[in-house]
């Protein structure tokens, strides 16, 4: 279990988070969603103790800066400089630097530890390229080969499906499954809207503090929106209750929630990050 | 031609100087490659300049010049790291401001306390005046960079490639960082006497840079840094004796050359070869 207890984060005088108080159980899928500037990333980086912060974060009782090994974090995209020179299966081995200890190498089952994530996340034909000369999902996918290697029990990732193509998107979503099956705490920062929130057990509504906690059917109502996006958005075709999208069955329309702004404003956009 | 490399080697202050030449060219691409993939070359550029005012106080109270430059060169990456906790500057600004003060200081103090350091064999190096001694220190200090580095290769590597990532996995990210600027600080502090504290900066970031541009690995980035350091080096002193070139500018005009082909290669690569 992620305790988080009154966890608040302030950057150069400006509260980004404040009083944050959230239990996360094991063999959960949760989205942190909430527009630009709410503190989703922030709230990830405070449970990484990658900020100053106030309040704690315990896992398992123990607080969290004792067991970094076991919490694994991907990155967004925009903050790894896809220019180093490393290859895709060399970036992903740096998962278990932490597990091997000063001044040894990496053994040959670190080794088999990071293939078998790679074979997992189908990335592991591409071991050899530098990380640069990939796709970005397939930059996605490696960093989550990394994350997968880590063998962590916690997973925080921040906008995990930002910009890559659909056929990364379907690896990246069954392996959040999977890794909620396996009883992981898998924390999602995102951007998504629509269908793509129903396969989150739980939503995370932000907006410098928790607006809303709890499933996607009561996080996402409009009064909980409109403290979160301020006024100006509208759900459309909005049922109750959600169900998985299956893309392989024939589509669901009734379970789609939509947003729209009203006609005399400007078309609703994804949040940019 | 074969005169044009083996008539030097007669002389002792050459095969001195070419030996120093070798461990620094395998030096400085190996700790360069660090600077250059992190993006702060410039803190080369700080510290190179910084040592100035250690070395003077170092010459006026007695000590050994090496440890002079060492601490003048800490303090000054010390600085710029204090002057960044205002998040309004950024670090470009912050070197520009110590770089430049350190120097002045050093400029300032050698005239205030009448030293009789040979400022302009710092300045610019004087490889061919080479002792045993400097040749001895040289190939210690890199030994024992090159010793820490490949005994801490895969940390290095972690922080160098995705800081926050590595500070989440649990890396003391602070002492790494901490590492690199005193392995930095030891390279140039082993370098200055050769090529000069204005010219370090092209030994560090040159064959390195080079590399970068050929290379998809950090360690193939190093090895073949080393061989066109080693390389630049000794073409370059070879030059240095027969047209009396100033060795350090012989060497950074040779090491730039060989970015230009590298530069040159590259792109026609990029421009008419698609990779499958």
């Amino acid at each position: 279990m992620l305790d988080l207890c009154c966890v608040s984060v302030q950057y150069q005088g400006v509260r980004a988070l404040t009083d944050v108080c959230l239990t996360l159980d094991r063999g959960q899928l949760i989205g942190l969603v909430g527009p630009n500037g709410a503190g989703k990333s922030s709230l990830i980086k405070a449970i990484l103790n990658l900020v100053d912060r106030s309040g704690t974060v315990t896992l398992d009782e123990r607080p969290v800066t004792c067991q970094s090994k076991r919490i694994a974090y991907v990155p967004q995209r925009s903050q790894i400089d896809w220019y180093y020179p490393i290859s895709a299966k060399n970036a992903v081995l740096t998962a278990q630097t932490a597990h091997m200890g000063w001044w040894r190498g990496f053994s040959a089952q670190a080794k088999a530890i990071a293939r078998a994530a790679m074979e997992r996340l189908e990335v592991w034909e591409l071991r050899d390229r530098q990380i640069g000369e990939l796709s970005g999902g397939q930059q996605q996918r490696v960093f989550l080969a990394r994350a997968l290697a880590q063998q962590a029990d916690v997973f925080l990732l921040d906008e995990p499906l930002g910009g890559v193509d659909r056929q990364s998107e379907q690896i990246v979503r069954e392996l959040l499954e999977e890794l909620r099956d396996a009883h992981k705490i898998v924390v999602v920062c995102t951007h998504e809207w629509g269908d793509e929130l129903s396969i989150y057990d739980r939503l995370v509504l932000i907006d410098g503090h928790v607006i809303a906690d709890g499933t996607p059917e009561t996080v996402l109502t409009p009064e909980h929106l409109t403290r979160a996006y301020g006024r100006g958005l509208r759900l459309v075709g909005c049922t109750h209750p959600p169900k998985t999208v299956d893309p392989d069955r024939q589509t669901d329309t009734t379970s789609t929630t939509h947003l729209r702004r009203n006609r005399h404003e400007s078309q609703p956009q994804q949040p940019a990050s | 031609m074969l005169n044009f490399v083996l008539d030097p080697l007669h002389y002792d202050f050459f095969r001195n100087a070419a030996i120093v030449g070798v461990t620094i060219g395998i030096l400085c691409p190996i700790v360069g490659s660090y600077l250059v993939v992190q993006r702060m070359t410039l803190l080369g550029n700080v510290i190179s300049h910084a040592v100035l005012p250690g070395l003077v106080l170092a010459n006026f109270f007695g000590l050994d010049l090496l440890l002079g430059a060492f601490l003048a060169g800490s303090l000054s990456t010390g600085l710029v790291s204090w002057i960044q906790t205002q998040p309004r500057i950024r670090p470009d600004a912050a070197m520009a401001l110590t770089l430049s003060t350190f120097f002045a200081l050093g400029v300032a103090l050698s005239s205030l306390l009448d030293s009789r350091l040979d400022l302009e064999a710092l300045l610019f190096g004087d490889l061919l005046g080479v002792t045993t001694r400097d040749t001895i220190e040289t190939g210690v200090i890199t030994a024992i960079v090159i010793l820490a580095i490949v005994l801490h290769y895969k940390e290095l590597l972690f922080y160098t490639f995705d800081p926050i990532g590595a500070q989440a996995a649990g890396l003391p990210t602070r002492r790494i960082h901490l590492g690199l600027v005193v392995i930095v600080t030891l390279t140039i502090v082993a370098s200055m006497k050769t090529v000069g504290v204005l010219l370090v900066v092209s030994m560090l970031v040159g064959p390195a840079v080079t590399a970068y541009l050929l290379v998809k690995e950090l360690h193939q980035m190093m090895a073949l840094g080393v061989l066109l350091g080693v390389l630049s080096n000794l073409v370059g002193l070879l030059l240095s004796y027969h047209l009396d070139l100033p060795s350090g500018a012989a060497i950074a005009i040779l090491t730039f050359a060989l970015f230009v082909i590298a530069f040159l290669w590259t792109h026609w690569r990029d421009r008419f070869h698609v990779s499958p």
